[in-house]
């Protein structure tokens, strides 16, 4: 894996943090996704099967999780704006600081290529991170999509990388996910005008 | 041994028969008749391994495959559980009705068998746990099949929180001592072995009742249908001391004085603290209940006792206060499991079982009331029946650790005879309130008037307790050497009918109560040839009305006033008045319990208010919750760095 490519990934991870626009944020999340599908498509020689189930994820979250999103953000055009959101900077600072100390206190796991490895510890987080600081839902199931791809990528540095069936078993989870996500913020959006997860909190007994 | 394996094997079938006969809907009479004769066979198969002393089935081991077996210990503790269960589902067969719930608590009650049976033959920490736990679960089970109010409810919640809270010690106990491999191995010593005993001194003293961690018991016991009652009241809280007993003298190298110390202290609390709250009860289960609590505290003078002759090397006296705590646990058994299957015959024949609305019942109960006065003379300690023989041998071990040549031990010594001496005179007293109140004098309401004895089948098993009671009292020498044989030293006791200890004098059973019996015989004679007028009660010139008759508080009011500061009765008296002429008078009185407002409703509200801080932690938060799991990762991760980790 290239530097450009390394760099592109941890980019686009750091860019779902600050985006205002969810449709953006979603898009750059499918580029991320279809990058690492044509670099696991690229890797070393492998049976039909598994080609055929690496093109499958590749469409499911390229595509399909993506359409899916975007779908809810067309369905809930006018967003209020979340008074409760950090500002950008923070939003960038804080997790930026916390994924490089993951990433520092992380042992290693012995990956051939370090930055590989390193990238990929740094998207789990990241994508943990987006969760954790952003308030809308989408943002959120951006975030645990990043941090899959993490895991992807990781799958991939591995020799003989990761058994089809547990690949089939992390998208169907993702799907399940992403989802029941999308449901929730179209929901809550139709309700209380905004996809903000926080406003729920009050609401538990 | 082929024959103990075979009584032991028939036991278990018949037990298990009569409870599937209750699943599947069988009558009362043919599912719990089964049950008794189960109980029975495998008391026969555990006397047998006890005299024999042999041992069946696999032996204890440390890893976690179920094994069962049976040793001397376990086969005198399989006595105490026949010895009650056989006659408490003799009872139960003409105690209940037939119907659903009856069938229900039958079911319970075979299974309440099993588990008791499993427990003191279980040979392996998984199995030894599992059953643990279901000994608490099974009677509460049966509490709520018979009551579903609120009262019955709250006291089941209040019995599984506390001894799930004091039983965390007994899991942490056997599965660290499995974790070293002392069950069945070396035993556990150095440091680990104080922690050891801590917890199940924690664990195992909630579950046995011992003050203060017995708050449970006054509530769980007298909720339960009768024969539950007797086999909680009787056997399940003997089978924590079964498992005290296994932790500090089979797999603990001794831990040091202080674990008997604490042990007699604990004992010396429960005996008094018992035995008044006992006195101060106005319901007869309740107070046979407390009367547990006293018991038990006996029960625990003895084991402590003997742990502390085992570390100042008297090992003949060890031998003998483990005996007396022994006996004294297989005695209260009996005369408990008596108590409480005479109060089901009393609240059966009569209804509710308040004190004051009782009396007069031992004349139109004759049976009941004569096993029920037999039984209260047992467990008053009085001669020549089978409590007086217990106490008197576990005051001799406390005379003894008094007159020893440690000044500590000494004092300990002293005070704990004082105690045990107060509260056998305080449950004399107490018995004399019982029988007074509920056997004697004029009947209180309707329903006493017009009771009539209960079937043959609880007579009958209330007259079998009773004549173990006598028996026991009569002839003890037959069971104590086998007991002290089981202690720490494996002392041997020279065998006589009557009670023979080295350096004592000794108890001639036999002959007391020989010279009892003619004494009763004479003075009944003499009774019988004195001409008596029968003539109503003189007061004033009026009939007495129930009203008017000794209640409980009045016949306990000089101790409360004695000990008022002690037990800080409370009194409410208000006159309601009219036009300056008095219409009613309000009169209310309690003894709180000190224990319930002095300890646990504080830690209650301080629990309570640590888990609403701890609730806010529970925010519903997505975001939070993924705060909370990445926080941990780094903390861990960073331990891990610091090689703080393994």
């Amino acid at each position: 894996m290239t530097g450009a490519v390394i760099s592109g990934l941890i980019a686009s991870s750091l860019a779902v943090l600050v985006v205002r626009r969810r449709s953006s944020a979603v898009v750059l999340v499918a580029v991320q996704s279809f990058v690492l599908g044509l670099y696991a498509l690229t890797q070393h020689p492998r049976t039909s099967a598994a080609l055929a189930v690496t093109g499958a994820i590749v469409i499911v979250k390229a595509l399909l999780l993506p359409a899916l999103l975007l779908l809810t953000v067309r369905r809930a055009p006018k967003e209020r704006p979340i008074a409760t959101e950090l500002p950008a900077l923070t939003r960038l600072m804080i997790p930026l600081a916390l994924a490089l100390a993951l990433e520092r206190m992380i042992p290693r796991f012995g990956f051939t290529s370090a930055g590989v490895e390193h990238t990929a510890v740094a998207m789990l987080a990241l994508g943990v991170l987006t969760a954790v600081v952003r308030r809308a839902v989408i943002f959120q199931a951006l975030g645990f999509l990043v941090a899959e791809n993490g895991i992807y990528l990781a799958g991939l540095s591995l020799a003989g990388g990761l058994p089809v069936f547990i690949e089939m078993g992390l998208v169907f989870d993702l799907v399940v996910v992403v989802s029941v996500a999308a449901a929730f913020a179209a929901k809550i959006h139709e309700r209380l005008g905004s996809g903000d997860s926080s406003l729920l909190e009050a609401l538990h007994d | 041994m082929a024959v103990a394996e075979a009584l032991a094997a028939a036991g278990l079938v018949a037990i298990l028969a009569g409870a599937v006969g209750a699943a599947m809907g069988c009558s009362l009479r043919a599912s719990l008749t089964p049950q008794s004769a189960g109980a029975a066979l495998l008391g026969l198969a555990g006397l047998w391994v006890l005299v024999s002393g042999e041992r069946v089935g696999a032996g204890f081991h440390s890893v976690l495959r179920p094994a069962f077996g049976i040793d001397p210990l376990s086969g005198f503790f399989l006595v105490l559980i026949a010895a009650v269960g056989a006659p408490a589902a003799v009872f139960a067969r003409d105690a209940l009705t037939d119907g659903a719930q009856g069938r229900s608590l039958a079911l319970a009650t075979g299974f309440f068998l099993l588990v008791l049976v499993g427990f003191v033959c279980a040979r392996d920490p998984s199995t030894l746990l599992g059953l643990w736990e279901l000994m608490t679960l099974v009677p509460a089970g049966a509490i709520l099949v018979a009551r579903q109010d609120r009262e019955a409810r709250h006291g089941v919640f209040v019995y599984l929180a506390i001894t799930h809270i004091g039983g965390a010690g007994v899991w942490v106990a056997v599965l660290v001592l499995a974790g070293h491999g002392a069950l069945g191995g070396h035993a556990l010593g150095g440091g680990m072995a104080v922690f050891v005993a801590c917890m199940s001194l924690l664990g195992f003293c909630t579950k046995a009742g011992l003050m203060p961690l017995h708050s449970w018991l006054p509530r769980a016991h007298p909720l339960a249908p009768a024969h539950i009652s007797a086999l909680m009241s009787g056997v399940m809280i003997k089978l924590a001391l079964y498992g005290l007993v296994r932790v500090l003298f089979d797999w603990l190298a001794p831990p040091g004085l202080w674990v008997g110390i604490v042990l007699i202290a604990t004992g010396w609390l429960s005996c008094l603290g018992g035995v008044l709250y006992a006195l101060m009860q106005h319901d007869l289960k309740r107070l046979l209940a407390f009367h547990s609590i006293e018991n038990v505290g006996i029960v625990a003078l003895g084991l402590g006792a003997s742990l502390v002759f085992r570390d100042v090397g008297e090992s003949t006296w060890s031998a003998i206060a483990f005996a007396a705590a022994l006996l004294h646990a297989l005695n209260h058994a009996l005369f408990k499991g008596l108590l409480f299957l005479g109060a089901g015959a009393f609240a059966k024949a009569v209804g509710g079982l308040e004190l004051d609305r009782l009396g007069g019942l031992l004349r139109r109960m004759p049976w009941t009331g004569a096993t029920f006065a037999l039984g209260a003379i047992a467990i008053s300690g009085l001669p020549p029946l089978n409590g007086f023989v217990s106490e008197w041998l576990t005051l001799q071990s406390l005379l003894h650790l008094g007159v020893g040549p440690h000044l500590g031990v000494s004092m300990v010594g002293a005070l704990a005879t004082a105690g045990l001496a107060a509260s056998a005179a305080l449950a004399v007293y107490c018995f004399v309130k019982v029988i007074g109140l509920v056997l004697l004098g004029l009947p209180r309401r309707e329903e006493c008037a017009e009771a009539r004895e209960v079937p043959i089948g609880m007579r009958a098993s209330m007259a079998f307790l009773a004549a173990a009671c006598v028996l026991l009292g009569v002839l003890p020498g037959l069971l104590i050497p086998a007991l002290a044989s089981l202690g720490p030293e494996h002392a041997t006791l020279g065998s006589s009918p009557g009670v023979n200890v080295p350096g004592t004098g000794s108890l001639p059973t036999l002959s007391i109560t020989v010279v009892l019996t003619l004494l009763v015989a004479l003075l009944a004679r003499l009774a019988g040839v004195r001409r008596t007028a029968v003539s109503p009660t003189w007061i004033c010139g009026q009939l007495t009305p129930a009203g008017l008759a000794w209640t409980s508080a009045g016949f306990t009011k000089p101790l409360r006033l004695v000990l008022g500061g002690l037990l800080r009765p409370r009194r409410d008296a208000r006159v309601l008045a009219s036009a300056g002429v008095t219409q009613a008078v309000a009169y209310r009185a309690e003894v709180p319990h000190l224990f319930d407002t002095l300890l646990y409703e504080p830690l209650s509200r301080r629990a309570l208010r640590a888990a609403a801080v701890a609730r806010r932690l529970q925010s519903g938060s997505l975001r939070a919750y993924l705060g909370y799991l990445l926080a941990l990762l780094a903390l861990l991760l960073a331990l891990a760095r610091l090689e703080l980790l393994g």
